[in-house]
């Protein structure tokens, strides 16, 4: 009997993740909160014409390996992306009331604090001039965000540089996320599995839920090919992404 | 024991493998759509008729301009018979999605134009269409036919068949300053005057059904003085103007401001600002019992209400914080969830929901003029839309949500200024100017979509 649960599961997990297994996916979005300190400088147009001039990151992208759609779960149940009893932290500063400032200054001993910009994740990870300038632009006030959730168990110093890399790679995969019209608003959806090497160039793309169009999934794809090549990841990093990759999301 | 190990070893491999994190992209921009629309086959056209042709299909493809961000207009004149001899594989090999081909012959009134839409990736006609065009109708018919061919490619209405109502103050012949209320087509053109008040004319709202304008003007009011003697003092009172009748009847004229009402989605509901508790406050009004009820009851001033298609939400301009700034609430009770909105800004004004509550436009002091500014409903993603292009103001959304029309004020001299009407899209790219020479303009409302 052992024996044969054994070699079940041997069997699934051989086949990978292009079987009909249910994914336990986690959305992770921005985690950090931008508080608005004025109104914004730039508009709209302005700051989408400082992204279109954002200067690419690095140029020697290599070919790409594309696993087909067809391996890819098709049939697999929609899931709510974020399951109930998901820990879902909100990093928000929170406001001391006066009475505790005060107690808290007088018993306050003197230490270095450490700077908020640097666990900002785009500033350690992107590194194209333009995108620099796109982020210090935001910090300054141009948008809010979620504030959103971050999920699990990422807590160590590689878990949270890994997930700050992860974190700036939509806004590079945004700008070549186009659609036609008549695949707008129809309520698609596909995730794809990207492997980077460790300059950050593409290895391979896996799609792991296929939309069930197949112009919508080929659009996601280019959108990741264009993309690249991505900034370069730490040691660690690196390895991480390509030897499990990430799942990008489309829309999420 | 060597198959337990392994066992363990696998499950916790799945375990670790099945909880992947999914690294969310965002909704994607939408790429343009290339329109043709074709010259048209002509059939025996006098030369006023054809003249009357090439203006029909003018009007059409300066309309699908306005959607510049969903289509790519472009001129073709690759085939003269579009409409008898479709060439779809030319089409498509050329990018096209959408084309319109039209045939036009004459009639004893103008003339009569068919027209074939194709969606050339389905390789179909989606819309066939004819309409009978004179002189005198020829840009409401061209809208309607625009509407069509939209809401054939799009499967949801246009702004062509929109209006605008608006004030100017074009009539001032003296130092008293004149306001009046016109109405004019989405594109600036075809403007009718619909009030001879010789006063202030302000805060226009059009009803659900689009037949009723609500609008505020100020008018000498008699009063009793200290000393008990009749004086006339001026009054800011509630009117309602009946497109369908021309008629005009006051609505609210109590002591002090009777101004800025907006309806609700119940054409007999409105929403206005009072000043008769001797603070400006927000009141629900059943036009048809004239009950009122209090919605903000703050020692604050409370002004400029603007209620979500749904009435399920209205923002509003409140001092209650300090400085003017933007409050949403549910107005069904009295300062029921009342939610700061905006917290920077030296100023805001006009605070107007997108068509679907998602959003809120308003303008804000920066500087040494007004900018408009859009914000979520719900506080977040505050974006710039102008900049460096005068004074801009009363920005109201388009019904389609795909638009804002706004104020926009150019100084001249120490003692000239203008300011006109402007179209954006809801990106905040100027379209262009819908009004020249017509005096200074005001509070732009759209009416509604009704089909």
């Amino acid at each position: 009997m052992l024996l044969l649960l054994s070699a079940v599961l041997v069997t699934k997990f051989l086949m990978g993740p292009s079987t009909k297994r249910s994914l336990e996916i986690e959305i992770i979005q921005s985690s950090v909160r931008v508080d608005v300190v004025g109104m914004p400088k730039f508009t709209v147009q302005e700051l989408r014409e400082m992204q279109k001039n954002a200067a690419p990151a690095e140029p020697d992208a290599k070919p790409v390996e594309v696993a087909k759609a067809a391996e890819a779960p098709k049939e697999e149940p929609k899931e709510d992306v974020i399951k109930e009893g998901d820990l879902v932290i909100e990093k928000e500063k929170k406001q001391a009331d006066f009475t505790n400032l005060l107690s808290s200054y007088s018993s306050q001993k003197v230490k270095k604090k450490e700077s908020p910009r640097a666990a900002r994740p785009t500033n350690t990870v992107v590194s194209g001039k333009g995108n620099q300038i796109i982020d210090n632009l935001i910090l300054e006030g141009n948008k809010v965000s979620a504030g959103s959730a971050l999920v699990g168990d990422i807590t160590s110093e590689t878990s949270s540089e890994f997930s700050a890399y992860v974190q700036a790679m939509p806004e590079k995969v945004r700008v070549h996320w186009k659609l036609p019209s008549y695949l707008m608003n129809q309520n698609l959806k596909c995730r794809i599995k990207v492997y980077l090497n460790a300059n950050g160039n593409l290895i391979k793309t896996e799609i792991v839920e296929s939309s069930g169009v197949e112009e919508f999934d080929s659009r996601a794809l280019r959108a990741i090919k264009d993309a690249a090549p991505f900034p370069a990841p730490s040691k660690d990093v690196g390895t991480r992404l390509a030897t499990y990759g990430i799942i990008l999301g489309f829309p999420i | 024991m060597k198959y337990i190990i392994s066992l363990f070893v696998l499950i916790f491999s799945l375990h670790s493998f099945s909880q992947e994190a999914v690294i969310a992209v965002g909704e994607a921009e939408q790429e343009k759509d290339k329109l043709v629309i074709d010259s048209s086959e002509t059939h025996n056209l006098s030369n006023t008729q054809k003249v009357l042709a090439n203006e029909l299909l003018d009007i059409l493809r300066n309309n699908f301009i306005f959607y510049k961000h969903k289509f790519n207009t472009v001129l073709y004149n690759k085939t003269a018979k579009s409409y008898t001899t479709e060439n779809l594989a030319k089409w498509k090999e050329d990018g096209i999605q959408y084309f319109v081909a039209s045939s036009i012959t004459s009639t004893t009134q103008g003339i009569e134009a068919r027209f074939r839409l194709w969606n050339v990736r389905e390789g179909k006609v989606i819309l066939n269409e004819s309409v009978t065009v004179s002189n005198t109708d020829l840009r409401p018919k061209a809208h309607d036919i625009s509407d069509k061919l939209y809401r054939a490619m799009t499967g949801k209405p246009s702004i062509f068949k929109s209006k605008i109502v608006f004030i100017s103050d074009r009539t001032t012949k003296s130092r008293d300053i004149e306001k009046e209320l016109y109405i004019m087509d989405f594109d600036g053109r075809r403007v009718e005057k619909l009030t001879t008040f010789n006063s202030i004319v302000l805060s226009p709202s059009i009803s659900p059904d689009n037949t009723k304008i609500l609008f505020s003007v100020i008018e000498d009011k008699a009063a009793l003085s200290s000393r008990n003697k009749k004086k006339m003092i001026k009054n800011i009172n509630l009117k309602m103007y009946d497109l369908l009748t021309k008629k005009m009847t006051t609505i609210s004229s109590k002591p002090g401001l009777n101004s800025g009402a907006t309806y609700s989605r119940d054409p007999n509901i409105i929403y206005l600002t009072l000043t008769q508790s001797g603070n400006a406050d927000i009141y629900e009004m059943n036009l048809t019992t004239t009950r009122m009820r209090k919605v903000t009851s703050h020692f604050a001033e409370d002004v400029d209400p603007s209620i979500t298609q749904d009435g399920s939400m209205m923002t509003f301009l409140s001092n209650r914080a300090g400085r003017a700034h933007i409050y949403t609430m549910d107005p069904s009770q009295t300062e029921k969830d009342v939610k700061r909105i905006s917290f920077v800004g030296k100023f805001n004004a006009t605070p107007r929901f997108s068509p679907d509550g998602k959003e809120i436009v308003f303008s804000s002091w920066v500087d040494n003029g007004f900018d408009l500014y859009k914000i979520g409903a719900n506080g977040q993603n505050l974006v710039r839309l102008t900049k460096d292009f005068g004074s801009n103001e009363d920005p109201v959304f388009s019904p389609d949500g795909e638009f804002i029309v706004f104020t926009s004020k150019r100084v001249i001299n120490s003692r000239k200024a203008v300011q006109d009407l402007y179209i954006m899209n809801r990106e905040g790219e100027v379209l262009g100017q819908l009004t020249q020479n017509f005096g200074k303009c005001f509070s732009p409302q759209f009416t509604n979509i009704l089909d």
